[in-house]
């Protein structure tokens, strides 16, 4: 039983969601938002499961002193400290959404500037990379070299360069433009929905599987 | 989380190694972006893998997983169906599954007959698909000219008209 009810389960909801996409009326047709509301609070009490075992493993490595136990030092103690600001900014002004909350302050002044960094080490990664892949080995990676010709279209510097040109800067100004949208509107876009058609496929077929009880790997 | 702390440890147990596993090896992390993969990357490099699996839906952060694992020396293996983050997985990583190949991996895997003959089903479909889409494109071209593929082009095109719209990617 201990497959057999989640993959009924499996089936049922799959087929339902299938059924109230081509029948609008009543009852099939708030299920799919009911189903949403429901995924919400399920999501909900997960987040607590999840919480519970973040808790749970830094805590034992704490106590037990195991490697890196001064990181999960520092997790516990943002963890405290956001659930104990935000309780109190909750009780103090209603939500701890309101701004001027300390909850607030500490998202504002905390957490967003860490996102900010992670997403700028971003620019350094993208540059590492773009490094390695523009390096023209084979001739896959001599092709990638084109992305160099939308790079230069899309940024004021390679406007200027392309402007040096002899006759070409000077006779056609809008080519190197012209050209990289060309490459960005066909080729390239040809390429992803070519993806994308074969992406969803892969997809549909996954989704049926997984109804059917074809794909049982989720159940272990 | 718990779903997948059960696959791994079925996993260990098809191995032959159950008392590999740990419970501390699946944990929860957390649910925003960036935190997850500054935790990620904590992880790889103080754990150092020596090849690291990067599977599923990413965003930005996918780079910031490659490029960290690639740091490490680590053989990584991706696989995405977003078309937005394949630029940056495929030149990161050693090899990456381009979407579909994602969905199959499992069937490819496990060799089960049924399995593998719903991955024939989707080679059939996509030929369908691309049967149509070059009728398609034969008539769109054609009608350039002949008010008659015109009309049929236009024919063609009603039969799959889903009258929400369409447009986009």
């Amino acid at each position: 039983m201990k497959r057999e009810i989640p993959l009924a389960i499996t089936f049922i909801t799959g087929i339902l969601v299938i059924i109230t996409f081509f029948i609008p009326h009543r009852p099939f047709g708030d299920f799919q938002q009911r189903s949403l509301i429901w995924f919400s609070i399920v999501a909900g009490f997960t987040m607590l499961l999840g919480i519970d075992s973040l808790i749970r493993g830094h805590g034992k490595k704490i106590l037990r002193r195991q490697e890196g136990w001064g990181y999960s030092i520092a997790l516990i103690a943002g963890v405290v400290s956001t659930v104990s600001v935000g309780l109190y900014s909750w009780a103090r002004w209603g939500t701890p959404f309101q701004l001027g909350s300390p909850f607030m302050y500490m998202y504002t002044y905390a957490i967003i500037p860490l996102e900010s960094t992670m997403f700028a080490i971003l620019s350094f990664f993208i540059a590492s990379t773009a490094y390695r892949a523009f390096r023209a080995k084979t001739m896959e990676a001599t092709l990638l070299l084109v992305a160099i010709i939308v790079m230069l279209g899309r940024v004021p510097a390679g406007t200027y360069l392309y402007h040096l040109i002899p006759y070409f800067g000077s006779h056609h100004p809008g080519a190197l433009m012209e050209f990289q949208e060309w490459i960005m509107d066909v080729p390239q876009l040809a390429a992803k929905r070519g993806i994308m058609i074969g992406a969803y496929l892969g997809a549909v077929a996954m989704s049926l599987r997984i109804i059917l009880g074809i794909e049982r790997t989720y159940l272990s | 989380m718990p779903t997948a702390q059960e696959v791994v440890q079925a996993a260990y147990r098809e191995a032959g190694r159950p008392d590999l596993y740990r419970e501390g090896d699946v944990t929860y992390l957390t649910y925003d972006q960036f935190g997850y993969a500054v935790g990620v990357d904590g992880m790889i490099l103080r754990e150092r893998p020596g090849a690291i699996f990067l599977q599923g839906y990413f965003a930005a952060e996918s780079l910031i997983l490659a490029e960290t694992g690639h740091s490490v020396g680590a053989i990584q293996i991706a696989g995405t169906d977003q078309t937005s983050q394949l630029p940056f997985l495929v030149p990161a990583c050693d090899y990456t599954l381009i979407g579909e190949e994602l969905y199959a991996a499992s069937s490819y895997l496990s060799r089960e007959p049924v399995m593998l003959g719903t991955i024939k089903a989707e080679d059939f479909f996509k030929m369908a698909i691309l049967v149509l889409l070059l009728l398609g494109a034969i008539l769109g071209t054609a009608g350039l000219w002949s008010g008659s593929a015109q009309h049929w082009f236009q024919v063609f095109g009603r039969l799959f008209a889903t009258g929400s719209g369409g447009g986009g990617e």
